[in-house]
This record gives structure tokens, sequence and C-alpha cells, in this order.
């Protein structure tokens, strides 16, 4: 047994047994989230139970120089909330206190752990809910939500994280309280430091409460899916859409594989020839949801849309969504380990860029098979392969960054929802000039001037070294993944 | 001494390739640069004596029209930017003047009764190019509707006052233009009464695209707009009617319905005209349920004050942001902020003077402090280290404190 570092004891004097976990046989379900090609084992997990506990554990943090790393429910997929050299997650899985809900001025703040489903399950009788829903929602946190800022299925209409979150309070790497503006107003004084704080991956300090926004919750939903034969069409359909003045709640769609796959898991009744299937969505106003619901099926219809049904049962759209929702779970069916991706690009170059995700995958000898938010362009290419297999490993991860310097090359991103984290470091000078890179890299070091918070992800720097790349020789396993 | 820099009048600066190279060359002189944009010249701290004006030419750079995304320079002008997205039957919805350059309403945040439905700038910005102290073009965000590749700048910037950069390009999300639009005016006998009504409207069918409280010589008025088709334009009033029955706060006094959204744009512009020539203007930020409350509070201040009984109010309850002002004199202004800073203590609300008369100008442009100003302060430091872009004029380069 190594002895331990000399601050776990200090850290227990001041969260007592149960806020420090250090015992190495513990430590193992840390060291990785849903991007588990990236491992590392901290020294310890602390669990404080407020802000003021936060602070206390950084302080100690800090004066032993050990790197901190903000952990909510490790959901994440890009290696974010994982401590690659000597240091300590400080989780809040402990911090899970909805504080105040306002519903007449439609807000609610909330402690960093409270889990994103749990705080609209709190306000369900009030008719308002938290509106970012990512798949994970029932497990991630509200505080990861804002540090990834994290979108969903009905982010194309309803916003992401950010558009959600009135006020932050965050501790900074030297155990300072900080917050933004005043979290109650839904405007400030100057520029938007929520928004900054939004999306930061845990690089600034630990976020510990929020201010979150209530929006009503939709009552009235038209849902419909449509086969297609190619996934062309289904995109084209997706673009036509939104020209056509309908703006949807969700866009969501499925290629040829995973549509097996979700039929095998959960017997919808998908024809298994399908190349594409588009899961549609609208809200609003009772009265105009047919109109709108029927001008989409004719778009859908113009572009061969060969079998459109129509989902106005509740229990019915709920199993749909909910299969959504399950879809990567599924994927575990047909390939023990998968990668998903998370380019976004503009909705109009859907087509081309579906027609070249798969020709590199038939280049590579790799089966791709995509379920995504195509209302948002976000596209999940999930490449499946064999673990044991190194060079199949390698030529997934190369095959990964040739689409995703496709995607940027079309005038698209390298992450629209999961964040860059450990995993797109690599990709980050082919998006951002050096002047934008070392303009980002001011603004972590304002926060965090000795760099000891999340160092080294999310702008790369020759700090941190996890070689995704080319992984042959490299000190890693590789196994399952997950995606939105 | 770069003569070409010191002369007289504002400098207009065409692309990001000039705006780069004023910046360099002001730094290299420690001359500062100086835009407060059109409507917004009386809003904070005054420029320092020598200084660099500057503004941008406009133009669309690109319209993705299928994606809806329209990247356009800073300085193009609202109007102008609307006038062609118009042609192919998509808007901004973002209801501030057209004489204001794109630029200007991301600087300031501004934003109207369209907030309600649609949200502000802040919701609809995908990505901005802005100039930093030293010259050189920094990207952030981009054109895609989702982006979590490194900090959100994008949205930082929205409210910065210019003080962390000059914006130069800006990439936006548009809107379809809807169909129809109905406009429904409200007689409001107690404002204050609209507080407890916002939550079950905006649950109902009811919610609207826009929403205004105005206070027109001593009278209340609400003014609710609804898009889309026209049937669900006609459920929305009746759900609306449904929501105003049975309360003696609200009546609905008339409707009517449209199909040019340019020219509710337009009737939406004339309304808030006053503001543009108010000597006192003051914004207010309170938490939604309190606007009602504080709008009625300034109306019973101005009943009962001096030279205050034109006291007008433009308030957006959905958003608890409220207007108010006229021309008043010195003191009135004073005894004015001493009354909001009452009203809006207990709330936790803040308040912005956008105007101040010549002779109150002792009044503190921005108050009560809020808890992030030293952490804006630091990184104001970091990102504009030469204090170049329009210094002091919310936080001060030396101080710290606003
Ligand atoms: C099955 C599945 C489905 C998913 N679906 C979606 C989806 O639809 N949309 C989507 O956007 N994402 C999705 N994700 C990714 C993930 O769930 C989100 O990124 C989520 O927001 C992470 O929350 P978390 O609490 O698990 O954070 P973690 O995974 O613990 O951490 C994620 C990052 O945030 C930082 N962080 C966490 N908490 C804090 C804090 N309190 N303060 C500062 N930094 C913090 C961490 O350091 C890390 O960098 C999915 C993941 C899975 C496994």
């Amino acid at each position: 047994m190594p002895t331990p570092h000399p601050a776990i004891a200090e850290l227990r004097a001041v969260l007592g047994e149960r806020g420090v976990v250090s015992d190495p046989n513990e430590l193992r379900v840390y060291e990785c989230d849903g991007f588990p090609i990236a491992k590392g084992m901290p020294i310890a997990v602390v669990f404080p139970i407020d802000t003021e506990q936060v602070s206390a554990a950084v302080k100690i943090l800090n004066k032993h120089n050990l790197a901190i790393v903000p952990r909510g429910s490790g959901t994440g997929l890009a290696g974010g909330c994982v401590s690659f050299g000597d240091g300590v997650l400080v989780s809040t899985s402990r911090m899970t206190k909805i504080e105040k809900i306002d519903i007449t001025n439609r807000m609610a703040i909330v402690q960093a752990g409270v889990r994103n489903l749990a705080l609209s399950d709190a306000v369900a009788a009030s008719g308002f809910h938290f509106s970012p829903d990512p798949s994970s929602q029932r497990a991630a946190t509200i505080g990861g939500n804002a540090a990834t800022n994290a979108g969903g299925i009905n982010t194309l209409k309803h916003g992401v994280t950010v558009n959600h979150i009135l006020g932050v309070e965050m501790v900074l790497p030297d155990g300072t309280i900080i917050q933004t503006r005043a979290g109650q107003l839904f405007d400030g004084v100057g520029p938007d430091l929520p928004a900054l704080l939004c999306g930061s991956e845990g690089t600034f300090g630990i976020i510990t409460r929020l201010w979150c926004r209530l929006a009503p919750k939709p009552k009235h939903f038209r849902t419909v899916y449509a086969v297609f034969p190619s996934t062309a069409d289904a995109c084209k359909t997706v673009t036509d859409v939104i020209a056509a003045g309908i703006l949807p709640t969700s866009m969501e769609m499925m290629d040829g594989a995973m549509i097996q796959v979700v039929e095998q898991a959960f017997h919808f009744g998908f024809p298994s020839d399908a190349a594409a299937l588009l899961l549609l969505e609208i809200d609003g106003v009772d009265e105009v949801l047919d109109e709108q619901m029927e001008a989409m099926l004719v778009i859908a219809q113009k572009n061969n849309a060969r079998d459109c049904k129509r989902c106005s049962d509740p229990a019915r759209r709920a199993e749909l969504w909910s299969a959504r929702k399950k879809a990567f779970g599924a994927i575990g069916r047909i390939s023990r380990s998968y990668c998903t991706q998370d380019a976004c690009i503009p909705r109009s170059k859907l087509p081309e860029a579906m027609e070249r995700i798969n020709a590199i995958g038939k280049r590579h000898g790799l089966t791709i098979t995509n379920v995504f938010h195509a209302g948002d362009g976000n596209v999940h290419p999930i490449l499946l392969f064999d673990e044991d297999k190194p060079e199949e490993v390698q030529r997934t991860l190369i095959a990964s960054q040739e689409i995703l310097e496709y995607c940027i090359e079309i005038g698209g991103t390298i992450t629209g929802e999961h964040g860059v984290g450990v995993e797109k470091l690599h990709l980050m000078p082919k998006l951002y000039s050096a002047a934008t890179l070392q303009t980002f890299l001011s603004i972590k070091k304002t926060f965090d001037p000795r760099q000891i918070i999340n160092d080294a992800k999310l702008i790369p720097s020759d700090k941190l070294f996890v070689e995704l790349v080319h992984p042959v020789g490299m000190n890693m396993n590789v196994s399952g993944g997950a995606g939105a | 001494m770069d003569q070409t820099l010191t002369q007289s009048g504002a400098r207009v600066v065409d692309g990001a390739d000039a705006l780069a190279d004023l910046v360099r060359r002001s730094a290299a002189q420690r001359l500062p640069l100086v835009d407060y944009g059109r409507a917004h010249q009386g809003l904070g701290n005054p420029p320092p004596g020598e200084h660099v004006a500057f503004s941008q030419v406009g133009g669309i750079l690109d319209h993705y029209e299928r994606d809806f995304t329209v990247r356009a320079a800073a300085g193009a002008r609202l109007g102008d930017l609307q006038a062609a997205l118009f042609k192919t039957r998509q808007f901004l919805p973002i209801d501030a003047d057209e004489d204001l350059s794109l630029g200007e309403v991301i600087s300031h945040h501004v934003y109207g009764g369209l907030r309600a439905g649609y949200g502000s700038v802040r919701d609809h910005l995908l990505g901005l190019r802005y100039i930093d102290c030293r010259g050189q073009l920094i990207q952030a965000g981009g054109r895609t509707v989702k982006n979590v590749a490194g900090y959100d700048v994008t949205r930082f910037l929205v409210g910065g006052l210019g003080q962390f950069g000059a914006i130069c390009e800006a990439t936006i999300r548009t809107y379809a233009v809807p169909e129809q639009t109905m406009v429904v005016d409200l007689d409001v006998a107690d404002p204050a009464g609209i507080d407890a009504k916002l939550s079950p409207l905006l649950l109902s069918d009811a919610t609207p695209a826009w929403m205004i409280l105005t206070r027109r010589k001593g009278e209340w008025a609400l003014q609710i707009g609804y898009f889309g088709r026209l049937t669900g334009c006609v459920a929305q009033l009746h759900a609306l009617e449904v929501q105003v029955s049975g309360t003696d706060t609200l009546n609905i006094a008339a409707t009517s319905t449209s199909s040019t959204l340019e020219r509710d744009l337009g009737d939406l512009a004339r309304q808030r005209a006053w503001r543009r020539s108010a000597g006192a203007l003051v914004k207010i930020v309170v938490p939604p349920a309190s606007t009602g409350a504080t709008a009625k509070a300034l109306a019973a201040w101005a009943d009962e004050a001096e030279d205050a009984d034109e006291l007008l109010i433009d308030a957006m309850p959905v958003h608890g942001c409220l207007w108010t002002g006229g021309n008043l004199t010195g003191p009135a202004a004073q005894e004015l902020d001493q009354v909001i800073l009452k009203l809006i203590a207990p709330v936790g609300g803040l308040r912005v003077w956008a105007n101040r008369p010549a002779d109150a100008l002792d009044i503190a442009p921005f108050a009560p402090v809020q808890p992030d100003w030293p952490m804006l302060q630091r990184l104001l430091a970091t990102l504009d280290p030469l204090s170049m872009f329009n210094p002091g004029r919310f936080l001060k380069p030396e101080t710290a404190k606003p």
C-alpha cells in the first residue's frame, strides 16, 4: 500500500470520512468518463456538500500543488472529468439541494450536483421545466450541463444550456468564491460572464450553485416519423422543412444500420431495409400543429419518403423518444466498442457530409452508423471497432480525425455539445487561429493563474500527452463509448 | 505622430483589416479608440479627452439562406439587414432602431418586447470576429447552430459596451417571417396586477411573441403580439381572453391583424422613439414578477413629483426590464434615481442610466455594484491591457470600480 498523500488527512479533517475516497480499488470507477479511451487514476476523490466545503478543499489542494479536476456525474464524452496527473477529483455528487423554486419569477436556485431531470421533476406540477434535455439527463448534473453547455433533442427550438442559465456561483482554484451578476435577473450590466462560464469545461473553477431559468413545458405536440430510401433524401427533408419556415422542436435522424439496431432492441416495426429515418416533433399552439405536421409530411414525401407515420398517442410518442435516447446503448448489440463523434455543420451541408462520412468509413474498412440531431446539423457518426485489434483502433481514430477535419472544411465545428476535453485538443488549432487560442489561454489564466484546475484540457498545449491519434503502443485501454 | 489619427470627426473603417490597422496605429500612440454607438452616446462614463472616434462600414457578407444564418459586418445597419432579409422572407427578431449597427445591438444587448417570444441577440448569435488590442483578429464561435469548441467569447461580448475589443463581424440566426401577425391592445387598470398574471399567461396558449407595457400621458396600456398562421393567432387570442376574463386588471380594448411584419416592427420603433430624445433615460432590471409593481411605483412618484408628470415608461414584464425617463430636470432625475434605488434594493434589481441631464452627471451610471464586477475587471485587464477600447466607460482601467 503506497503512503497516502499528506493532503488526504487534511481533506478528511475538513470533509469527514465520507467526504474523501482514496482507496485505489474504490477509485477505479473514477478513472474515466463516457469516453473510456482516455483513462487516468486520481489520487483521491472528494465529495463536498456545499460551497464552503468546496472552497476549503480547493485551498488544501492548492497548498499541496495538486491538480484539481471538477466532476459531476462523469457522463461526459471527452475525458474532461478525468485526472491525468497527480490530481484530485472534486465531485459534486453530494451537492444535490434544490435551494429555491420561484415559479412567479420562473427561476430555481440549485446546487451544482442536482441532476438535470431532478429539477424538472421538482417543478413538474407548476407546468414549468428546466428545458435543456441531454439524453443523459437522468444522470448528468446541472453543473456538468453548464460546464459543457450541454444540448439535447429539443435545442433547435428551445436552446442549449447557456440559454437557460441566469447566474453561476463558482469556486476559483485558489478557493475564492465568485458569483456572476444578480442571478435572479434576466439581464445584467456589462459583458455576459455567465455565458463565458458555461462551456468552460471545468477549466476556470468549480461551479457550485446555479440560477436556472424555468421555461413553460410545451403541452401540445405532433410527432411523426418518415422512412427514406437514402440518407440524402432524409437530409434534404430536414433543410426543406426549415426553409419552409417551420421550426420543429426536434429533428432526429438515424441511418439504416442504426434503424436495425433500434428495431432489434425495441421492435417498433421500422422497415429493416430503410436507409434513413427521420423523427420529427413540433410543439406549440394546438390549432396549428396538424397543419404544420401535414406540411412536413408533404415535404418528406416530395423527398421520396416511403413510409410516414403520425404519432398522436402520448404513450407511443414517449416510447419513440425513449428509443431515441437509448439508441446509443443499443449499439452494444452490434459492436463491443464504438467511438462517437460530435461535429456540427451548417444544416444545408448534411447530404454531402453524410456521403463523405460513409466514404471515409469505407476507405478505412470501418462501419460507421449515425443517429443525430439533424435539425441542428449536429452529426454523431459512430465508428464501430474491435478494441482487441490495435490496428483497427488506429484506423478508427484516423477516420474520426478525417471526419472532423472535413467538417471544419465545410464551415463546421469539431464539437456541437460534447466539448473538447482531451479528446479533441489536437483539432483546436485546425479550428482556431493561434491568436484566438492565445486569447482562450489568457482567459483561462485570469481565472486560474497557476493553471491547476483541469489544466491542459480544452486548450492544446504540450503539457498533457493523452495520445489518441496513434494508439498503438499507448498505455491505454479502448473500450465502449456512449453518445447523445 | 500619425496626424491622420488625430484629425477631427469619426474615422469610418471598412473591413477587419482596416480596423486591425487602426487599432495597431492607435495602440502605437496610446490613443484609445472610442465607439459608443448612435443611440448610446450618454451611456456610461464619458470617453477620455484624447481619443480616436470610429465607426464601421456595413454590409451583408454572406446570407446562408437555407441555413437561416447571416454573416454581416458589425457596421451593418439593422434596417438594411432587415430589408435584405425580408426579400427572402426571413428576419432578425430584434426590435432595435433601424439606424443602429449590428455591433451596437450586440455591444449594448439591445432588445425589446420581441424577446418574449424569440429571445434576445444573446440567443441568436452564433459567432463573432473582433479585433483585440494588439490588432489581431480573434474568431469566436462560428456559423453552426451549436458549437462548444473553446470558450464562449461570442456571448461574453454581448453587453460588453465595447470595452473588450472591436467587433468587426457577426454571424447570427435568422427566422422565417410569420405569415400573419396579430396585435392585441389591452387597457390596464393596475400595472402591478400583471405580475401575478404572467406565469399563468406564459403557461397558456396565450404566450406572446411580444409584450410591452407602456405609460404615456399618465395612461397605461399593454400590447401583446402574436405571430403565425391566422388560425394560430386566433386561438392565442381566445386563450388570452380566458386569461383576462374575470380580472379587473386587464381588458382587451382592440385587436388588429396584418400580414406585414415590417409594419409591426415600424410601429414598435415609433412606440419607443421617445427614448432617442429623452434627456433622462434609465434602464431598470428587476425579477420579472416585480415589473408591474415597479412600474406602478415609478408612476406614483411621477404623479407626486414636480416636473415629472410626463414620465414615460416602457416595460417588458416577461424579462423584468423597464425603460423610464423623459425630459426631466437634473434635480428631478436625481430624485428619480433615489426612488429607483429604493425600489430595486429589496428585489435585487439593478439600473443603468442611458442619458443623464447635463446638470445630473454626478448620478453614478451603473448601480448597485454587482458581484461579478471584480472578475470582469480582471478579464478586462487581460483582454485589453492597453485600455484601448472605450476606456472607463463601464469598467475603469485603474480602479476596478465602475
Ligand atoms: C448516454 C449519454 C448520452 C448523452 N447525451 C448527451 C446529449 O444529448 N447532449 C449533450 O450535450 N451531452 C450528452 N452527453 C454528454 C454528457 O452527458 C454531458 O456532457 C453532460 O453535461 C455532462 O454532465 P456530468 O454531470 O456527467 O459532467 P461530467 O461528465 O462529470 O463532467 C463533464 C465536464 O464538465 C466539468 N464539470 C462537471 N461538473 C462541474 C462543475 N460543477 N463545475 C465545473 N466543471 C464541472 C468536468 O470537469 C468535465 O470537464 C451524453 C452522455 C452519455 C453518456
